[in-house]
């Protein structure tokens, strides 16, 4: 979690991405039909590759951005 | 992707849930904004996972909605 004075990664670490082997998974949320999930915007997220993705053509997802 | 009706459904629940007032698209000062009710398209063979936060510059809270089962 990126916290103040820190305004993203960039600010925090000097990179967009934190390096998958730096990064401690602790919440795993599964990819259901119409779910909506929802976080703080300086919460670390990353999506999970599945079998799924490489049997069909699309893993979709419909993203938002709100200030708030 | 969404409809105007269904996306202010969306985020009249999504202000129920954080507890505020309203919810809005940022701008910078330019007119940049991030993609918002656009669907992305992940495959294994399209990239890698690259964890991240978003940027409190324009945003406090990120979403996505899954579309397909």
């Amino acid at each position: 979690m990126v916290m103040p004075p820190n305004r993203n990664l960039v600010d925090a670490l000097g990179n967009r991405f934190v390096p998958l082997n730096a990064f401690a998974e602790d919440l795993r949320v599964p990819h259901h039909y119409n779910r909506l999930r929802l976080h703080k915007a300086n919460q670390t997220t990353a999506p999970v590759p599945t079998e799924a993705w490489s049997h069909t053509p699309s893993g979709l997802a419909a993203v938002f951005f709100r200030m708030a | 992707m969404l409809r105007d009706d269904e996306l202010a459904a969306l985020e009249a629940r999504v202000c129920q849930l954080v507890g505020v007032k309203r919810v809005w698209v940022e701008q910078t000062r330019t007119g940049i904004h991030l993609n918002h009710s656009c669907v992305q398209v992940v495959g294994s063979t399209e990239g890698t996972v690259k964890p991240h936060t978003d940027s409190l510059n324009l945003c406090r809270y990120a979403a996505a909605l899954y579309p397909n089962p």
